[in-house]
């Protein structure tokens, strides 16, 4: 993904990202509600620039030398177990890690 | 089924869990939380895992339908091939099976770096670049722009030396 190769992955991502966007517009244009009849609420996380950029920067480290980010880990589990559970063990560890240090760290 | 789905079909579909989500859960997209969830179940003494994790359990039901799609496409054979580009060999696409036990602490290294970062940027690809840029939120902004800083740094400074 990341050598601009193919544009498979660029046209999935954006084509996510702008059907996402066009829902939550229609939804919140519409009014429509939840199956629960309670309101759509819709909120963007906190900005956290120190933590957004670092932990946004070690992310993309994991992302290129694993070639999976989060949700995929999980589909690695279930495509090819060996490989998977390696991944989701390290993505365990290093949530642990993060949630030792987490109140040092700079937000 | 030997290639991937179109992304122009796969990207919306992913994108329709967006409205899905918020209309039958009321909950927004994301994933990188299912691990704080899975940690917390564990006996361990530290505050971050000391939460209401029932605010996440969604993600961890998403993760158990992830698996599940993983073991469906391995039987429907589709072939994942990862195909990266080394200067060994004059910068032509090599096809290997990367996903070998030999590239073991390879993916444990990633694996670590990707709940590390994922936590302390407050989520992930999901999280950020599906839900949060759909928004326009800044912080997602920022942190998708980090999340592809990082991956260009990984990509050609750090593989061509472990791959």
């Amino acid at each position: 993904m990341f050598h601009f190769e193919s544009f498979h992955m660029f046209g999935l991502l954006f084509s996510a990202i702008g059907t996402a966007a066009i829902s939550l517009i229609v939804i919140k244009r519409l009014g429509i509600k939840t199956i629960a009849g309670e309101d759509v609420v819709v909120k963007p996380k906190p900005i956290q620039l120190k933590a957004n950029v670092i932990g946004g920067v070690v992310f993309g480290l994991g992302w290129s030398i694993s070639g999976a980010c989060s949700a995929p880990v999980y589909i690695l589990v279930g495509l090819y177990w060996k490989v998977g559970l390696i991944l989701l063990l390290g993505a365990l560890l290093g949530t642990y890690f993060y949630g030792l240090i987490e109140s040092k760290l700079p937000k | 089924m030997k290639e991937p789905l179109a992304w122009y079909i796969a990207g919306p579909l992913i994108g329709l869990m967006v409205p899905l989500l918020l209309l039958l859960r009321g909950k927004q997209f994301g994933i990188s939380s299912s691990y704080r969830y899975l940690i917390s179940i564990l006996p361990v003494k530290v505050p971050y895992f000391k939460y209401e994790r029932q605010i996440d359990s969604h993600q961890v039901i998403f993760a158990l339908g992830l698996i599940l799609s993983g073991i469906l496409a391995s039987n429907f054979s589709i072939p994942v091939v990862y195909k990266p580009i080394i200067p060994s060999s004059g910068w032509q696409e090599i096809s290997i099976d990367i996903y070998s036990l030999s590239n073991g602490l390879q993916f444990l290294l990633g694996g670590i770096l990707v709940g590390f970062g994922s936590r302390y940027a407050n989520g992930c690809t999901a999280g950020h670049c599906i839900m949060g840029v759909s928004q326009f939120s800044v912080a997602s902004i920022v942190s998708t722009v980090a999340f592809f800083v990082g991956g260009l740094i990984g990509t050609f400074f750090i593989n061509p030396f472990i791959f």
